[in-house]
């Protein structure tokens, strides 16, 4: 089955573009309860659900969904039974969340309505979909999972899944407002921040009354991979034009269409034409975010020098229990594969001078000096 | 009226030893794999082991941090790690990713925490983990201490929620700026803290300016004790596993005291402690959200604050000698003082040798080595060597 072609929608009029673009599933934007709104809200009404409530009847072969990703906080959960009541009352079956707790809240006062869970970040592995798939009927895949995690999720978890495949990259979610600490009187704040360490990076943010959203300096883009993503299977594709222009979303959103369609690699020129910032396919190819930095070492690390007399003795903070040496042991620090061996076994005491035959973690011994002994090199046996 | 507990970090075994020593009720502590402090110096196997015995010979517990978000391939490697771990018999796992809960509570019967990386906010998220087998949920730090009480009229559960020392910019796990910006993973044990950079901000509605924009302050809840023993929250937290050791003897000090005061006079003030507290490094201080939702942030942070040096620990003692752990040079010229977990004292270091009896002069005196000065009354293990800033 084709993918659904999915984007978000703030207004009746935003409806009918994303549409007329190619989208055949629209997300119900209300800055009340969608976070990342650009839209300036009114936390208490509704008003902007019910209008594209309304809308949604207008076009009966398209889907939609509700967008109510904020990390509700107890007392908003009046706000949440608001929401659930609007849904039911209309024919829109869907809802997006990223809070577990919401998750769980509408699972139980309300069965009927279908949930994707959007965790942004964090649900990463196939057991954790597992789990959550027990109450989602949806899971949008974590723009961080590289396509082979993707490929070895599917195969263990079968259930719908969504992608991000064009759109800005959010870096961090705060319920904080820092653009707001410096312009206390606007409500919703666009504009971007570079570090002063790596000028030229420009990230934009968005401070708005859910809280701070930075964004990376480039978008995701997998135009040029969409055979890939087709081969994926995903239930649906997400084009993300939120914040963006009118150009922005429809040319992006004509372009995947067209992969879609003739079941092509699409074509990036156009896109990047009207995109304020470059588009990369980002962590899809590849994630090498967790290397093992801990050098392979042969033999066990007994413990840290911590304390060098030079031509006299050494001291050792021990991590290792200590039951005497069967053969030399020898020196390094840890970022070199380079040691110091001791000649022969040499003799052990405490720290007050004491032979030592015995000691367990966190004690300190004390061995002869040799040539190269550094502190924090470590003692391997 | 319950007596919150104090969990603090403990970042190596003797991090955990002094934390006990001065006061602490429990640890929290990382192995090298699937915490979020890869580059602390964790724990192997026998030192968890030995530091979970030390704190049950003392009726307190260790609670062990697996709260990283794993990816599936490295899943593989999580149930022996579990196996290896549960031998030991600590308290708790503290974990976020509901993959390696449901992991863990599938192959040992270790009571399980819910991490704050998981952005626990509200009493059905709260729910939803104790389903799932959750003893206890570490709140998001976004949640207020009214909030909690909320939570506990809906949810019969462990609360935890953090008390003091640094705060993530974001809701902790919502967050990959070190992903994108240093190819490190922040929900893997990678965050650079990028956020604490300086930042030019540039928008629509104000001149381009510098500020570091998303300088979330250090929190410090020691004035709000009363509120959190009244809501009946189980446990305070303390953020810190790579803080020194001064760091982590002064705050188990300095809350065990305040913690005590307050369960005995629910009016008492725990003023001259907040002092005390200040005197370790610190990016100043806010109330964060336990009292309400914070919207103002200092943005003009110039450097970290105190009013101490940590010069050194005391590692062993003989009938004559306290040998100490240097981490700082410092001058005899100068007044220094004991911190123990009795409170602080003058110490009168007239004379200074290596382990060898060799005396050295302040030339001598480099980071990372060790030297017997004279015993007093005063000091005990784990004593903490401290110089006021000039």
């Amino acid at each position: 089955m084709k993918p659904e072609l999915i984007t978000f929608a703030g207004s009746v009029d935003g409806i009918h573009t994303a549409i007329q673009a190619g989208a055949t599933h629209i997300i119900l934007d209300d800055p009340a309860i969608s976070c990342r709104s650009y839209q300036d809200p009114d936390l208490r009404r509704l008003d902007t659900l019910d209008q594209l409530l309304h809308a949604t009847k207008q076009y009966p072969g398209c889907q939609f969904s509700v967008n109510c990703d904020k990390l509700f906080h107890t007392h908003e959960f009046a706000l949440l039974d608001q929401v659930i009541g609007r849904i039911l009352d209309s024919p829109v079956r869907w809802m997006r969340v990223q809070d577990i707790g919401a998750m769980a809240y509408i699972a139980e006062h309300a069965p009927a309505i279908r949930i994707i869970l959007n965790t942004e970040m964090g649900n990463a592995n196939a057991q954790s979909m597992a789990a959550f798939a027990q109450t989602a009927h949806r899971q949008v895949l974590g723009n961080e999972l590289p396509v082979s995690a993707i490929k070895t999720i599917q195969k263990s978890v079968d259930t719908q899944y969504e992608l991000m495949v064009h759109g800005p990259i959010l870096l961090q979610y705060s319920y904080r407002r820092y653009l707001g600490s410096l312009m206390e009187t606007e409500r919703v704040i666009q504009g971007s921040i570079d570090d002063t360490d790596y000028p030229g990076r420009h990230f934009p943010v968005l401070d708005n009354p859910h809280g701070h959203f930075m964004f990376f300096y480039m978008d995701r883009c997998l135009l040029g991979y969409s055979s890939v993503v087709l081969g994926l299977n995903l239930s649906g594709w997400i084009v993300d034009g939120r914040g963006q222009s009118d150009t922005y979303l429809t040319t992006a959103l004509s372009a995947y269409r067209h992969c879609l369609d003739s079941y092509s690699t699409g074509d990036i020129a156009p896109v990047q034409a009207v995109s304020p910032r470059p588009l990369k396919p980002m962590f899809f190819l590849v994630n090498n975010t967790e290397q093992d930095r801990e050098p392979a070492r042969d033999g066990t690390v007994l413990g840290t020098v911590i304390d060098v007399i030079k031509g006299d003795c050494i001291h050792v903070s021990l991590c290792e229990p200590f039951r005497g040496f069967q053969d030399p042991p020898r020196l390094g620090l840890p970022q070199h594969d380079r040691y110091q061996h001791y000649a022969s076994i040499p003799p052990v005491h405490t720290l007050t001078g004491e032979p030592c035959t015995t000691a367990e973690p966190g004690d300190i011994i004390q061995l002869p000096w040799i040539k190269g002994a550094s502190p924090k090199a470590v003692l391997v046996v | 009226m319950g007596i919150p507990e104090l969990l603090v970090p403990a970042g190596n075994l003797e991090k955990l030893k002094i934390a006990l020593t001065y006061g602490a009720d429990a640890v929290y502590v990382g192995t090298s794999l699937f915490g979020l402090r890869k580059y602390a110096p964790n724990f192997t196997l026998s030192e968890l082991r030995h530091g979970i015995e030390f704190a049950h010979q003392r009726n307190k517990r260790v609670y062990i941090v697996l709260n990283s978000f794993a990816h599936t391939h490295t899943m593989d490697t999580l149930p022996d790690m579990i196996d290896a771990l549960a031998a030991l018999n600590p308290d708790a796992f503290i974990i976020s990713d509901r993959g390696v809960f449901d992991l863990a509570r599938a192959r040992c019967s270790v009571p399980l925490h819910v991490s704050t990386q998981a952005s626990v906010t509200n009493a059905a998220g709260c729910a939803y983990w104790k389903a799932a087998g959750a003893k206890r949920v570490i709140l998001a730090r976004e949640v207020s201490i009214a909030a909690c009480t909320a939570i506990l009229d809906h949810v019969p559960i462990e609360l935890e929620i953090f008390i003091h020392g640094a705060m993530c910019a974001s809701y902790s796990g919502k967050c990959v700026i070190s992903n994108y910006t240093a190819a490190r993973d922040s929900n893997r044990g990678g965050c650079v803290q990028s956020c604490r950079h300086r930042f030019g901000v540039h928008t629509n509605t104000a001149d381009t300016r510098e500020a570091h924009i998303m300088n979330a302050q250090d929190l410090m809840g020691i004035h709000h004790l009363k509120s959190i023993v009244s809501a009946g929250i189980h446990s305070v937290k303390i953020e810190g596993r790579m803080k020194s050791n001064l760091y982590v003897a002064q705050v188990s000090r300095l809350y065990r005291q305040a913690i005590d005061r307050i369960v005995q006079d629910p009016e008492a003030t725990c003023n001259d402690l907040e002092n005390e507290l200040e005197t370790v490094s610190n990016r100043t201080f806010s109330d964060g959200f336990l009292d309400q939702r914070q919207t103002a942030c200092n943005t003009q942070f110039t450097q970290y604050s105190k009013s101490l040096h940590f010069l050194g620990t005391v590692q062993a003692l003989d009938d004559t000698y306290a040998y100490v752990h240097l981490k700082q040079p410092f001058t005899t010229d100068t007044p220094m003082q004991w911190i123990t977990p009795t409170g602080t004292h003058t110490a009168a270091i007239k004379s200074v040798t290596n382990a060898a009896n060799m005396p050295l002069t302040a030339a001598d005196l480099k980071p990372n080595c060790l030297i017997k000065v004279e015993r007093t009354a005063d000091i005990v293990p784990y004593s903490i060597l401290t110089q006021p800033v000039s």
